[in-house]
């Protein structure tokens, strides 16, 4: 049966070492170096996407987070796969893993802790629980802080300590010093680079700190994959799309993300759409209706015309869905 | 002001933002049916993507469209100019090869692009072979080498009758052309090398003209009306445009922006400006004549049939924005509120004393309406000021703070500075010699109530005079920028017809003097933080100035309708 890592895993006994050359060969273009690997599963391992595609450069930096210690922000726009890729690549290292979302209503409480009212035999009594990040910095587990550009700056400074490698987490209300685990591992992803939202897009995100930004020894950056990566990914999603049919999906998606870069759409279509896309072919045999339910309902009224445009460059036949 | 129509304002927006993503190049525009790319117009565009032909029955419009993209994606315009001959025919075959290569690079898996680009071509032949285009001999072998080239790059095929009219010149040029054309093939994805060898074909058209010419010194005379009569294509070779420099690049600070204003001087001077003026409406005519006007005014709009409120949603979803920096006290749930920790003794069971963030929706905008007070607005001033009118009642009741200003002169034909002038023996390049007006109808800290009697001023004739529209923007600008809070998106609308215009300091200055201030203006605005000129009503002369343009259709003639166009013009370049 796996089990949850407790504090007291000994590190030297589930650990190997494999090199990255071996375990990862699409980051063969980089220096080898030796990567640490548990021998066991525990039940927060995520379970491995036998089709995923990593992108090189994203997951050497990744690896070296986890080799060296590092601490590695990803960034890229929405639907690129930052949390998946740290996930997929702890996955094949068997390292567990823990996600926390760092929307606007996360508190420092969650993270740190609270006194909550226990009964402990038959007396109501008040006891501190602790919160996530006392809690995994004790164990061997990466975690991964999601939207961390949508924290809170009172949440921000829970984890600029932490950001410091060795640093020590002090619970105040506990008089107590918390060392990381040799193991414990810091990521986190973002849709911006800290500069809040310019673009309009990411609504809910704050200008970081730049004492935080600082703090982080690798920024790495994941923008959407290379048409043949993506088609490689869809084929063995959507195995009865036929090939010309995927490119030509993969063409429209890509012009709506130039679209979106240039600000003229407000919507873009991630592989997930595209994934979607094929799927909802696969239940209405349509390729219009499927798109129509898949990303163009998304999509402000004014945008569908230029969308209906790019459909007619990549498939050669006119949109005949309704656009208003 | 000059009408321009509204759905070919939308019109443009859509195809600029297919050319954008098509090429991946984001500054491209279309401006009154230019390409621009960061702001300059692109230059000469072969005959076919002619943008002039968008509307033309022939013309494929996708196929216009996706060849400029392509043509921004693949080829380098400065390679390219550099390259580029100076002669009529040479230039002109030497562009039409340059197209044909670049759309010869369409990928093969944007099927609809390919069938759009090849049907323009074909239109095009298609049209210039039934225009007479290949009545003469120039024309006849322009009309071959394109055809020859394109069917040769494209692997596609024209139509029998063509192929039949290029038959005897395809014959007699395939002797030189024939390797040429092969090498082209070979060196499609090289521009430098596929452009030395357009450059031969080109010099061996314009030799073999040159040959036809000497044979025949008849046609001497003929010669330079074959371009463009027989050929009927409007061509003139490609040369250096001029570009009014920002001397303020994008992305600097408002308040050093604010410090370039004040410190902007530019070649434009002023030779006296004593007699300039501000003037408040309120101030300068009796308020007994401001009632009538106002009268008139709202009897004007009383005939209007407008939709307040519709319209008061529509401009507020375009200008809203939202912040979560406030805190809600007072909640059941969310983060303890230290103020309130008394209630959870005094009231334990409903103990209010959370807080939460919430969502603020503000106006975050200012905008200045800047009216041509000049002697050709006159005619419009009943719809401009209906017009003027609504929009800051919209405005207002949405809380955007309004300024409308306007700008005549004087005096006519230089009034006091003019007379100065020539007592002093009319020294050479003066500057501008009359004497501004500049009216403040509404300023940004009253009401739309209270300031309608002012905006009726709009219906005086007797302020409508010349205009000196550089000036009166650069001084409408920097009210907008001396305002206190520093984060507001500032829009500026400029209602003109067309060019500054005062005769005697035009007289004085030369003819582009008060053109070229204007133009140098409104590129130094359009590089502004957080500032968007968009112009209204503006002659074609200067409308490609402008970034953004709102539409003016006096056909039209309800305010309801103009307001309604403006709202979604507005939507796309807020």
């Amino acid at each position: 049966m796996q089990a949850t890592p407790s504090a007291n895993t000994s590190p030297s006994n589930l650990l190997k070492k494999v090199t990255l050359h071996t375990a990862f060969p699409e980051c063969s273009k980089f220096a080898n170096f030796e990567l640490p690997c548990f021998t066991e599963k525990s039940d927060l391992v995520p379970s491995v996407d036998s089709t995923y595609q990593f992108n090189p450069e994203a997951t050497v930096a990744i690896l070296s987070g986890f080799a060296f210690n590092r601490r590695v922000l990803l960034q890229g726009l929405h639907g690129t796969g930052k949390s998946t890729h740290i996930e997929q690549v702890a996955a094949r290292l068997n390292w567990p893993c823990l996600r926390i979302n760092l929307d606007g209503q996360i508190t420092r409480m969650d993270l740190i802790g609270r006194d909550i009212i226990a009964l402990d035999e038959g007396k109501q009594i008040t006891r501190f629980q602790e919160g996530l990040i006392p809690w995994s910095l004790q164990r061997p587990i990466a975690l991964i802080l999601d939207e961390y550009d949508a924290g809170q700056p009172d949440v921000m400074f829970v984890i600029q300590r932490m950001l410091e490698r060795d640093g020590r987490l002090t619970l105040l209300d506990q008089n107590k010093v918390i060392s990381p685990h040799p193991q414990f591992r810091i990521f986190a992803t973002s849709n911006t680079v800290g500069l809040g939202n310019w673009n309009g897009l990411y609504q809910g995100t704050q200008v970081l700190n730049q004492g935080q930004m600082d703090r982080w020894d690798i920024v790495a950056s994941l923008n959407y994959l290379k048409p043949d990566e993506e088609i490689k990914i869809l084929q063995a999603k959507t195995p009865e799309v036929s090939f010309e049919q995927l490119q030509q999906m993969i063409n429209l998606a890509n012009l709506t993300r130039k679209s979106f870069e240039a600000g003229d759409i407000s919507t873009l279509m991630s592989t997930r759409t595209i994934i979607t896309w094929a799927e909802n072919w696969r239940i209405f045999k349509d390729f219009q209706f499927s798109f129509a339910l898949a990303f163009l309902n998304k999509c402000e009224s004014d945008e569908k015309k230029l969308i209906a445009e790019y459909y007619q460059r990549c498939f050669a036949e006119e949109f005949h869905i309704p656009l208003d | 002001m000059q009408n321009q129509d509204h759905i070919e304002i939308q019109q443009q927006e859509i195809y600029s933002a297919l050319l954008r993503s098509l090429s991946g190049e984001k500054t491209a525009q279309i401006r009154d049916w230019q390409v621009f790319v960061n702001s300059v117009p692109f230059g000469n565009l072969s005959p076919h993507l002619s943008l002039k032909n968008i509307h033309q029955d022939w013309s494929n419009t996708r196929g216009v469209i996706d060849g400029i993209a392509l043509r921004l994606k693949h080829s380098d315009q400065s390679i390219h100019l550099a390259l580029s001959p100076s002669s009529q025919v040479e230039s002109f075959i030497f562009e039409v090869l340059e197209q044909i290569r670049v759309e010869s690079l369409c990928p093969s898996n944007l099927k609809g692009m390919q069938q759009n680009i090849h049907s323009q071509f074909r239109a095009w032949l298609d049209q210039f072979s039934s225009r007479g285009g290949v009545e003469g001999s120039i024309g006849l072998l322009i009309f071959s080498i394109s055809a020859i080239v394109w069917m040769n790059l494209h692997s596609a095929s024209i139509t029998q009758l063509q192929q039949d009219m290029i038959e005897a010149t395809r014959l007699g040029l395939s002797q030189h052309l024939g390797p040429l054309i092969k090498q082209l093939k070979l060196n499609k994805t090289n521009q430098k090398e596929y452009s030395k060898i357009s450059l031969q074909i080109a010099k061996l058209a314009a030799t073999l003209i040159e040959a036809e010419y000497n044979n025949f010194p008849s046609l001497r005379t003929k010669r330079k009306n074959q371009i463009s009569n027989l050929l009927k294509i409007e061509w003139i070779p490609p040369q250096n445009h001029h570009v009014a420099e920002n001397s303020l690049g994008t992305g600097v600070s408002r308040n050093e922006s604010f410090k370039f204003y004040k410190n902007y001087k530019g070649n434009y001077k002023v030779f006296n400006k004593t007699y300039d003026s501000e003037i408040k409406a309120q101030e300068k005519i009796r308020i007994k004549q401001l009632d009538e006007y106002l009268k008139i005014l709202e009897e004007n709009l009383s005939q209007q049939i407008i939709p307040w409120s519709k319209l008061s949603r529509l401009y507020q979803q375009i200008f809203i924005s939202q912040s979560f920096k406030r805190w809600q006290t007072s909640e059941s749930e969310g983060l303890i509120d230290r103020r309130y920790l008394i209630r959870s003794v005094t009231s334990p069971l409903q103990p209010m004393l959370y807080k939460t963030r919430y969502p603020r929706q503000f106006m975050n905008t200012k905008m200045t309406l800047l009216v041509d007070c000049s002697g050709s607005m006159k005619e419009q001033r009943f719809l401009t000021a209906m017009c003027i009118d609504s929009l800051i009642r919209i405005l207002d009741q949405i809380g955007i703070q309004t300024e409308v200003l306007g700008y005549s002169t004087n005096a006519w034909h230089g009034g006091r500075p003019f007379k100065e002038w020539k007592k002093k023996g009319s020294p050479p390049s003066p500057g501008r010699l009359n004497e501004t007006a500049h009216w403040i109808f509404k300023d940004f800290a009253t009401s739309w109530k209270k300031s309608r009697i002012s905006i009726a001023t709009l219906l005086r004739p007797e302020i409508y005079a010349e205009s000196l529209d550089g000036e009166a923007l650069l001084w409408a600008t920097g009210r907008m920028l001396q305002q206190k809070k520093s984060n507001h998106l500032n829009h500026l609308i400029l209602f003109s017809d067309g060019c500054p215009m005062d005769r005697a300091t035009i007289e004085a200055n030369g003819e582009d003097f008060l053109k070229d201030h204007l133009t140098e203006v409104i590129s130094w605005c359009n590089a502004l933080p957080q500032f968007n000129l968009m112009g209204c009503g503006i002659g074609q002369e200067m409308r490609t100035n402008f970034q953004h343009c709102l539409s003016w259709n006096t056909d039209e003639g309800s305010v309801s309708n103009i307001l309604s166009n403006w709202a979604s013009e507005l939507k796309l370049a807020v």
